[in-house]
């Protein structure tokens, strides 16, 4: 008998014609406005104050009019003053780790529950998961939603589900080996740290049954897939989430490898100019904000997710109707303006990647030079580039801007540092210093 | 195929319906369910233009029928089935019938009343009889068969179940749904939550003239809230029990 290739899991919903979708979206934003209105006093208030009616919305596109949704304003109402049920209608409850500041909770109803459960398999299913899988689960479980959020999502397909959670690496290995599980979900630097494990131990890719890996939670790039897919054997697809606005299940990669899809007919995608938080058109690069379409629990109106990406409607040949976004390609807080020109310091780390002989440790220096600003990247060189002639290392340099010029869009000064001399940090790193 | 979008509707000075939109598939069963007053025949009044629309658009089949007149309106295909039967209790139940295909071609007048006559055998048995002698679901059929007459694409239901009996409501909503099966698109609003979300595959709720729920109908029927305030369900806190 030959295998039933599932490729939707909600295909009505995932093949929707633009327009309709369009719809649904309009009627189920006016009534998520209601309901924010009525039910939560953040939003009643917010809407007052600015003299604004919960009828503004008349189309789609005037979703502009409402207000932002800032991880602050989730923090100031912790922990349960953005529910819009009763807490006897809440069936789970998440939080945020808030290391940064006071936790953020989310409170699910059991629809936001249920619709979680598929958003999340439509991802898994464009991932290639099905419910032939046996899917390893190496996510932290707990209040971080990633662990709970892909559990219910692969045994919503039917997929046997081994809830390994995260740490002791071998084991994880070995219980890969010997249940068989053909897709890992993980961070993907979990993902490496285990293919490098697994060469520590001398099992190759081919003692195990991996075929597909679900990674997310961090940002990553098409380096780390490729190594990834090589080195376990996989197919490595991207998915993207928030637990402010539900956890995993927002948007997923298809077999394409090529954007990922939002699910859209449940979280409304804009993006914005961080500065001016002016909407921009679509395929402009900017900070992406959702708003949530049929959550019941916590509904949140163009929440800022300080994402930095881009969305796009194309043909996908996936046969999928869902508007794509790009990989995030870092954070608005962690945004540099120089000159006008936004540069992220992961696309320093992006270039750094592209180059040999240089490590991943760097500084970003900006300074006024003038009335324009001047930007310094330090670089940490392998230590038997440094002491060779100087010529290489002219080159070096040479290599190194012109990456830099490629991915910035702007020259900036390289100066090349022997190794072990750049400050290191324990958690996260601080690797700009803002002179200006 | 009937798209209705951000309908406003003011009587004497008084906000009936805010904002509202909703939306009817081809072949789909929809329920719009809310309370007294929430605005259910106001809504399904102001499609039929027997209401002004302030502001909002009405989109049927593709055509913008948001200024047509009433008798235009059905003619484009679409049937209202009022609230509280309104049969003619001084015709009889064929003339009630034939007042239904009055803008209809005689011989389809002909042949439809067949049609309806078979699919309602009590309505040809009280053929001859007055339609005010008529018990409740029997006049709640010949609403339903009147409005058939048109030959309409879309059947707008306003409150069926008002003033029956139980097992009167049930065999409604049944020749509802035989209705839905051969292909009528059907929009219905209830108080009667249960019954409405049972045979719909969609739903809305109304309340104070805005929409503030809405999803599949089982969606709806398991949702705390509607049970709460429209199916009768008692709800306390563990401390107050």
């Amino acid at each position: 008998m030959g295998e039933i290739e599932v490729k939707y899991w909600q295909e009505e919903e995932e093949r929707m014609p633009v327009a309709e979708r369009k719809v649904f979206q309009l009627e189920r934003l006016q009534t998520t406005v209601n309901r924010a209105y009525r039910k939560v006093d953040f939003y009643r208030k917010t809407f007052d104050e600015l003299g604004l009616k919960p009828d503004v919305i008349s189309e789609l596109s005037d979703i502009s009019k409402l207000p932002f949704t800032n991880k602050s304003d989730l923090r100031e109402n912790y922990p349960y003053g953005m529910f819009a049920v009763p807490l006897r209608d809440i069936v789970r409850i998440h939080s945020s780790s808030g290391t940064t500041g006071k936790p953020t909770v989310v409170g699910y109803t059991k629809n936001d529950l249920d619709n979680w459960n598929n958003l999340v398999a439509r991802v898994m299913t464009a991932g290639g998961v099905t419910k032939d899988d046996i899917v390893h689960i190496s996510f932290t479980y707990g209040l971080f939603t990633g662990g709970f959020g892909l559990h219910y999502g692969a045994e919503t397909i039917g997929a046997s589900v081994i809830p390994v959670s995260s740490g002791n690496t071998q084991r994880q290995i070995n219980i890969m080996q010997d249940y068989k599980s053909s897709t890992l979900v993980a961070t993907p630097s979990y993902a490496l740290h285990i293919a490098e494990t697994m060469e520590n131990m001398g099992i190759k890719k081919e003692e195990l049954s991996l075929k597909y890996a679900l990674l997310g939670s961090e940002p990553w790039g098409d380096k780390i897939r490729n190594e990834i897919q090589e080195r376990l054997g996989v197919i490595a697809s991207d998915n993207y989430g928030l637990s402010e606005l539900m956890g995993p299940g927002i948007s997923g990669e298809c077999c394409a490898q090529d954007g990922l899809h939002i699910n859209e007919d449940f979280f409304y995608p804009e993006i914005i100019d961080p500065l001016t938080l002016k909407p921009l058109p679509e395929g402009e690069y900017g900070e992406l904000v959702l708003t949530t379409l049929k959550r019941e629990g916590m509904p949140l109106l163009r929440y800022r997710t300080r994402d930095v990406t881009r969305i796009y409607r194309e043909d996908c040949v996936c046969g999928r109707t869902l508007i794509k976004m790009e990989k995030p390609q870092g954070r608005t807080d962690d945004m540099l303006i120089i000159n006008g020109v936004n540069v992220f310091p992961s696309q320093v780390e992006e270039a750094l990647s592209k180059v040999q002989g240089v490590s991943p440790h760097y500084m970003i220096f900006v300074r006024k030079k003038g009335a324009l600003d001047a930007m310094e990247i330090k670089v940490e060189v392998t230590e038997n580039i440094f002491f060779d002639e100087m010529k290489k290392q002219r080159k070096l340099v040479d290599d190194l801007t012109s990456q830099f010029q490629k991915i910035l869009l702007m020259k900036p000064k390289v100066t090349l540092v022997s190794s072990q001399t750049l400050e290191r940090f324990e958690g996260k790193a601080k690797r700009v210093v803002d002179e200006r | 195929m009937l798209e209705v979008k951000s309908l406003h509707v003011s009587y004497g000075g008084v906000q009936a319906l805010t904002n509202v939109s909703v939306h009817v598939s081809k072949g789909e069963f929809v329920s719009l369910i809310g309370s007294n007053g929430a605005g259910k025949t106001t809504l399904l009044n102001s499609i039929m233009n027997i209401v002004g629309k302030q502001k909002g658009t009405a989109i049927f089949d593709g055509k913008d029928v948001t200024k047509f007149g009433t008798s235009q309106i059905v003619t484009s295909g679409m049937a209202l089935v009022p609230e509280g039967r309104r049969v003619f209790s001084n015709m009889s139940v064929l003339e009630n019938l034939e007042m239904g295909g009055f803008k209809r071609p005689a011989a389809e007048v002909k042949n439809k009343l067949e049609e309806i006559v078979k699919m309602f055998p009590v309505l040809g048995e009280r053929g001859y009889q007055m339609a005010g002698m008529l018990s409740g679901g029997e006049q709640q059929m010949l609403a339903i068969g009147r409005a058939l007459m048109s030959n309409p694409r879309i059947l707008l239901m306003d409150e069926p179940s008002m003033g029956l009996a139980p097992l009167v409501i049930k065999e409604v909503y049944e020749k509802l749904k035989v209705l839905a099966e051969s292909g009528l698109t059907i929009l219905l609003v209830e108080q009667n939550a249960s019954m409405a979300l049972k045979y719909a595959q969609r739903g809305y709720v109304l309340e104070n003239g805005r929409i503030i729920m809405q999803g599949k109908a089982s969606e709806l029927l398991g949702d705390n809230e509607v049970k709460r305030a429209y199916l009768g369900k008692e709800y306390k806190e563990k401390w107050e029990r």
